[in-house]
């Protein structure tokens, strides 16, 4: 079912430009990388790794112009829950569960302080830091009464799992039920889970399913088909959030094209963990600035690709919206899964 | 403001750099291979065809690479050597609406002063008057040697850097800038490490702050304005106007618009063109190739009846005379180099424009007392010899595909094949696959 493998590892030019944001590597933290001469890029150059590497992102010019993303403003915030959340870029950070406690308090307070989103799926006790910042958490526990925050994930493998009676628990007791669900193109599963009642889908590519699919196809099926659920505002995607992660997703351009196929929110686990070095860095203070570093930096390649393609929001005007895209060398098939039209077709 | 040439340095300290420096090895995947790098260096040592059919596209996973003339499956000899160079094919053309002779249709791309480090300029500029080419300046004002040349065309790009009148009508023609291919929808953009007192002088800019130009022209948010702007610049310089866009979604749309709007040409620059500094992240991620744009803008001028005498210059990656011939068969009349040209004077593709401190010395900060100087003769032969050689090497093929002229090129799609394309990426080119 797979074109492309999903244990692509992060290296080469995409680690060098995370840890130059980071301030891991180069003189200027924060800034979105500068290059000269040609691309190297794949599919033209290097191999292509994965659907991503296929889609290409637009560039206004003459018919509607280009926003200047250094001198006017871009707005990445994304808003979820219906509005009760406003993250100022639309990312999270995951992939915590096998940090010390004392690195997780530190993220957790970071991503608060940048206002993203903290993902604790998998970690046996939660850390202090969480209270008062609830909001920003995505509780690793899978139940209900064990933890204080507010968003409570529940981890969905397959349509059978999902307990309406747990989902209405965890409503009741004032907290927000998110779901996990793997990468599949059985999009009753992510419908089943919307019309439920959960309040968002993070889609992880890392769970495994019968019939997986690449993220970039679940994502595209899930939005398409929450969207034709129900006329209008009434549509089931306007009830739920569409979160969407990998390990092998390297940076702001992956991140770009996903919102593109319908995500509005994508949490980073291995790209953010090698950006800042954390094998060799493990000092909170200097984990707490480069983590800043990097999110700023990717919030600003954000808004340099947002600017280019003539989108003035992330959220009203990039995410689900797949005409910002074009797909180079992909068959129709594919096209069609994705809802992109190919490179130079009107 | 002569202190940047070599002939007039007095023979102080300075190194005049008149050869090339070895090609360093290549640790990860490069469009401009040694090979590529090789071939173009043999052009401009000898100023004599290398090649019938351009070797160096084997193995590359570049959509133009894997479309290829049904000849040269036939007849695949690929070296030059020993062939009569062609004689009796034409390779003049004219372009827009027949205003400017072209003795080949190439276009030396807009590289600014600023970019480069003065002596490329200089030399790009010379050897378009000296061949019969024309030299696009780029933006940011021009260098006073270049300014004494013929056959250049003035840049009018969103920042307005160092532009006036005199400037504006020195050239055989004006291009407005709105897009190029390593960044479409950005402005250009000069770190200002590069921005040193002659530079700050052009552009009149303060020294060491960087130059970047507005994304879009704030005079420009539709096709009605860019038609003011058009009619504004032929009124004001009586010279013939060419946009110059980078190759995106709606390139097809775009060069409609332009055509209709009363430009003389389009110039569509392709996803991977050169930079002098792009933020990584744009230069990777956004833009089309130039073959799909070129094959779909031409498709659409056609449809739309707006083809005749206007002039569709394709730029990005141009790396050899089959790579231009297959452009052309795909609906340009004319290709831009602008990377070509530099490796033909000692660029070694190290990727280090924005930094200021280039090996080659072409696209190296501007010292008051430079170590190193590129020798401006050299640059301005080698610049001249890829052209002869370039020529050379295009006639041969026109003359394998039964063409005299370079103009019935033009738009012959179906002398190309493609070699396991996707069905929706020939549907664009229009091109047959191999059966």
């Amino acid at each position: 079912m797979r074109l492309y493998s999903k244990s692509v590892s992060i290296e080469g030019r995409a680690l060098s430009y995370l840890r130059q944001m980071a301030g891991a590597e180069g003189r200027v933290p924060g800034e979105p990388p500068i290059v000269s001469m040609g691309s190297t890029a794949p599919p033209f150059v290097e191999d292509p790794q994965s659907l991503l590497d296929h889609i290409v992102s637009d560039g206004a010019q003459v018919t509607r112009p280009s926003i200047d993303p250094y001198r006017e403003p871009v707005e990445t915030s994304i808003y979820l829950f219906d509005g009760d959340v406003r993250l100022s870029m639309p990312m999270g950070i995951s992939s915590l569960n096998d940090l010390p406690m004392e690195l997780v308090e530190t993220v957790v307070r970071t991503c608060y302080r940048m206002g993203v989103i903290a993902d604790l799926s998998g970690l046996g006790a939660e850390p202090s830091s969480v209270a008062g910042r609830e909001d920003y958490v995505i509780s690793g526990a899978d139940g209900v009464g064990s933890t204080a925050a507010r968003n409570v994930q529940v981890i969905i493998t397959g349509r059978d799992d999902v307990d309406p009676a747990l989902v209405r628990r965890v409503v009741s007791s004032g907290r927000r039920p998110v779901a996990r669900a793997p990468a599949t193109d059985e999009v009753e599963l992510y419908t089943a889970l919307a019309s439920s009642g959960f309040k968002a889908i993070v889609i992880d590519e890392d769970l495994e399913a019968d019939r997986e699919v690449e993220l970039e196809v679940a994502v595209s099926l899930c939005d398409k088909a929450l969207r034709s659920s129900g006329t209008g505002t009434k549509a089931l995607r306007y009830t739920v959030n569409l979160i969407a992660t990998s390990r092998r997703l390297r940076g702001s351009g992956d991140v770009f094209k996903l919102l593109g196929l319908g995500a509005e929110v994508v949490l980073l686990k291995d790209c953010w963990r090698l950006g800042i070095d954390l094998q060799r860095e493990s000092n909170p203070r200097v984990v707490a600035e480069r983590l800043e570093h990097l999110l700023l930096g990717m919030q600003k390649e954000l808004k340099l690709l947002a600017g280019a393609a003539g989108a003035s929001s992330l959220h009203s005007t990039v995410c689900g919206n797949r005409e910002l895209f074009r797909a180079v060398e992909l068959d129709d098939r594919m096209l069609n899964v994705l809802g992109v039209k190919a490179a130079g077709s009107w | 403001m002569m202190e940047q040439f070599p002939e007039r340095m007095g023979g102080k300290e300075a190194i005049i750099v008149d050869r090339y420096l070895n090609i360093p090895r290549q640790s990860s995947p490069e469009f401009w291979t040694v090979n590529r790098i090789e071939h173009i260096r043999k052009l401009a040592a000898t100023g004599r065809p290398a090649f019938v059919w351009d070797p160096c596209k084997s193995g590359s996973k570049r959509i133009l690479d894997r479309l290829v003339f049904r000849r040269e499956l036939e007849d695949p000899v690929p070296s030059a050597e020993g062939l009569e160079e062609s004689d009796g094919i034409e390779v003049e053309s004219e372009i827009a609406h027949g205003r400017i002779r072209m003795a080949v249709p190439l276009y030396l791309g807009d590289m600014s002063f600023g970019a480069l480090s003065g002596i490329p300029n200089v030399a790009l500029a010379r050897a378009a008057d000296s061949t019969g080419l024309l030299c696009g300046v780029g933006e940011g004002g021009v260098h006073p040697e270049v300014a004494k040349c013929k056959r250049i065309v003035i840049q009018w790009a969103s920042a307005r850097f160092g532009l006036n009148l005199h400037l504006l009508r020195l050239g055989e023609a004006v291009v407005i800038k709105i897009g190029q291919g390593a960044k479409p929808g950005i402005g250009g953009h000069l770190p200002g490490t590069k921005v040193v007192e002659i530079i700050s002088r052009t552009r009149r800019i303060p020294v060491g702050t960087d130059a970047i130009s507005p994304a879009p022209h704030h005079d420009i948010y539709s096709i009605e304005d860019l038609e003011q702007r058009i009619w504004a610049l032929k009124e004001a310089t009586g010279k013939p106007v060419f946009v110059k866009v980078a190759a995106t979604n709606y390139v097809a749309y775009v060069a409609a618009g332009v055509a209709r709007m009363g430009a003389d040409g389009i110039i569509i620059d392709g996803q991977g063109a050169g930079t002098g500094a792009a933020p990584s992240v744009v230069r990777d991620n956004v833009g089309l190739p130039i073959e799909l744009a070129v094959a779909t803008a031409d498709a659409m001028l056609r449809r739309e009846g707006m083809r005749d005498g206007f002039t569709v210059i394709a730029a990005g990656r141009v790396s050899s005379a089959e790579d231009m011939a297959k452009l052309m068969a795909l609906g340009a009349d004319c290709v831009s180099i602008g990377t070509a040209a530099l490796i033909a004077m000692g660029c070694v593709m190290v990727h280090k424009c924005h930094l200021g401190f280039c090996p080659a010395v072409i696209t190296n900060r501007i010292e008051e007392n430079p170590k190193k100087l590129l020798s401006l003769e050299f640059a301005q032969r080698c610049v001249e010899n890829l052209i002869r050689g370039w020529t050379g090497e295009l006639k041969l093929i026109l003359e394998r595909l039964g063409l005299s002229k370079v103009t019935e090129l033009v738009g012959r799609r179906d002398l190309l094949v493609g070699l396991g394309l996707e069905e929706p990426t020939r549907r664009v080119l229009v091109v047959e696959a191999l059966q």
